[in-house]
């Protein structure tokens, strides 16, 4: 049995690979599986469908929170402390609205990198972390 | 998330669309009609419909005749190719009036009570009518995740050339829309870049508001005054009023010449600001006809002696965002452009779409088989979001030429009796899309049905009401309104074609099912219920 796991705790082609898809035969077995009813059956997903199954809801609802919310302002820290650099060679407005255009593509980037990274710890360190960080740079220093 | 960033990004592709899609293909749809917002306007309010374009009248004259006297604030939009009609607005007594004059003969023409397209479609395109905070973050963050959904399409894909050059609208059904998502995704791939990024981009001042907050030396949420000031010149065109009454006002059309000197061009709107004191300004807005940017110049004269106040341009980066903002918004005459953005907002609506077919049908027949019902949910939600909008957005238009004159069921106001049409049908087309879909594609025939009846009523019912049938527009030169009847009359047939052929193959499948026991050869078929 070919086995391709990708998380540790939640791996639905394992649990799902044993089961037949026939639907009249009698013989499909009943399987017990966190967050699913326990009297559903699976015939085995391929391709996106499997990878679209194969990961569970604590770890979508972290790096959603992550990406939508933390990510925003951390995207936002970077895009100020690039404008307060800016403003010193350039004009303050235009120093402004350069960041401002640039920080939605800063917010797109790590979107993807929160949900492309395999490690959530890194994430949780670097997104609440850095975010303080800039914060304090963007409100003390070159006022 | 794991262990290959194609397998990562699959899974953000796979549920950023499902879960925004209907809000994307929302937008999308709206804002593809937006692109012809003038010409909407134009077929919802038969008054306004004139064939010349006169640039050429004095202001002096309309002011005289349709100002009244103490009047502190007005407003004039000039004409142009797209809106033949010169509208006044003034802070009257009883809240903001407004005027509209036929430039040829100076008269005042009537106006039908409608939101339009500029009232009603064009700001359901970026707050979804929802209250405006609310509205405009739900679009801001489906427009990420579009953009986030057209980055990482393309990271999955594997052979972007191959699929550039295939589709095969005989095969299976989820091959097939696969191929067409593949399509319009590839092909499209710049506009809908270019054109989601752009319309996050002229909202910054909202959107990236604490950016703006700390290059001004802030620590919190909105732009300061100065930022406004120093991007756009807001505010400097008001001096302090003095309370004192002018004995008389300076010539508005010899600022009108001036302007012209100026620019080279005329100004689109005419702002009048403490009209009614002597140290009263008018400001002229650039027109922004003739060039992309959707541009912030302006010049303010003295309303008393006539001089000219100050200038304002914008800088040279500010004036690039102005450029990207005027992209979105395409204000400039360009017809070919026009229906460009026009027919690449149609592939956006069919990318969309075309993602949740795919999503459903690779589903369908292993959720057959067990008790999920995800489906079953996401397939009436896509029914409503695609044909049940388009279907409503047809009632909409129906429902502007039917009502009468006094139609103020709704908050008192024709305006909202109109756009209670829409969200009723709308309404009415989740409950049917839930309750008629279940067994075969009986829910997406109905409401093609639907819409072909909408569409082709609602151009019968303005040939009936305005006289304006489409020779006759054709003739005349009429060319605005034609097209909006013309396109109507495409899309009914269209939706009259897929009801047809959607019709036949539930037959087809229905026969197959009375003669096999085993149905679910095809993919669009029969869902079979769970035991």
């Amino acid at each position: 049995m070919e086995k391709h796991c990708y998380t540790k705790d939640f791996d639905p082609l394992t649990v799902c690979a044993k089961i037949k898809s026939n639907k009249n035969s009698s013989s499909s077995s009943k399987v017990d599986y966190k967050g699913y009813p326990a009297n559903m059956t699976f015939k085995k997903p391929k391709g996106r469908v499997a990878i679209s199954l194969a990961i569970g809801p604590i770890e979508i609802t972290q790096r959603i929170f992550l990406a939508v919310l933390m990510g925003y302002f951390f995207s936002m820290e970077v895009s100020a402390f690039l404008g307060r650099t800016l403003s010193i060679f350039i004009e303050r407005s235009e120093a402004a609205v350069f960041s401002s255009m640039i920080s939605f593509v800063v917010y797109i980037l790590v979107i993807m990198w929160v949900f492309v990274d395999s490690k959530l710890s890194r994430l949780w360190v670097a997104l609440p972390g850095g975010i303080i960080f800039l914060y304090a740079i963007n409100t003390t220093f070159f006022v | 998330m794991f262990s290959s960033i194609r397998d990562s990004l699959t899974w953000l592709h796979t549920w950023g669309g499902v879960f925004l899609g209907s809000v994307l293909f929302a937008v999308f749809w709206m804002g593809t009609l937006s692109v012809f917002d003038r010409e909407i306007d134009r077929w919802m309010n038969p008054e306004s419909r004139l064939t010349t374009l006169n640039e050429d009248f004095s202001l002096d004259i309309i002011l005289e005749k349709y100002l009244p006297p103490e009047v502190s604030r007005w407003e004039i939009v000039y004409p142009s190719e797209r809106d033949k009609v010169l509208r006044l607005f003034y802070m009257g007594s009883g809240g903001y009036e407004r005027v509209d004059i036929n430039p040829v003969n100076l008269e005042r023409l009537s106006y039908t009570e409608t939101a339009g397209g500029t009232g009603f479609i064009y700001p359901f395109h970026y707050h979804l009518m929802f209250p405006r905070n609310i509205g405009n973050w739900i679009v801001a963050f489906a427009s990420i995740v579009m953009l986030v959904l057209l980055v990482s399409g393309v990271i999955i894909h594997k052979k972007i050339l191959i699929d550039f050059f295939t589709f095969r609208p005989r095969k299976r059904l989820t091959r097939s829309s696969l191929d067409l998502h593949n399509i319009t995704g590839v092909m499209g791939l710049p506009f809908h870049f270019a054109i989601t990024i752009s319309g996050i981009i002229l909202f910054m001042n909202y959107y990236a508001a604490p950016v703006i907050n700390r290059t001004y030396d802030g620590d919190s949420f909105s732009p300061p005054a100065a930022y406004y000031r120093e991007t756009a010149g807001s505010g400097e065109w008001i001096r302090a009023p003095l309370g004192r009454k002018p004995q008389s006002s300076a010539s508005v059309d010899n600022m009108v010449g001036k302007a012209k000197e100026h620019w080279g061009g005329l100004p689109f709107r005419i702002q009048a600001f403490d009209f009614n004191d002597v140290n009263g300004s008018i400001v002229f807005r650039r027109n922004r006809e003739d060039a992309v940017p959707l541009n912030f110049d302006w010049i303010s004269f003295d309303a008393v002696t006539g001089d000219l106040l100050k200038d304002f341009s914008p800088k040279p980066i500010a004036q690039s965002w102005r450029w990207i903002t005027g992209f979105h918004f395409i204000q400039f005459e360009h017809w070919t452009v026009r229906w460009l953005f026009f027919l690449l907002g149609l592939t956006g609506c069919v990318l969309i779409a075309t993602g949740f077919v795919i999503w459903f049908e690779t589903r369908k027949k292993r959720h057959s088989q067990t008790d999920l019902t995800s489906v079953l949910v996401v397939e009436s939600l896509t029914i409503t979001s695609v044909t049940g909008l388009i279907a409503a957005t047809f009632a909409f238009f129906l429902s502007n030429r039917l009502l009468p004159d006094d139609a103020y069921w709704i908050n008192g106001s024709r305006i909202s009796t109109e756009i209670g049409a829409f969200y009723l049908v709308w309404v009415l087309t989740l409950f049917h899309a839930f309750a008629r879909h279940k067994t075969s594609t009986v829910g997406w025939a109905e409401q093609c049905l639907l819409i072909a009846l909408l569409g082709a009523s609602a151009v019968c019912a303005n040939a009936f009401s305005t006289g304006d049938h489409i020779l006759r527009t054709l003739a005349g030169g009429h060319y605005n309104v034609a097209g909006m009847d013309i396109l109507l009359i495409l899309s009914s047939a269209i939706a009259a074609g897929i009801f047809i052929k959607l019709k036949k193959e539930n037959a087809k499948v229905a026969l197959a099912a009375q003669e096999h026991s085993t149905f679910e050869s095809r993919s669009f078929g029969i869902r079979a219920e769970p035991k």
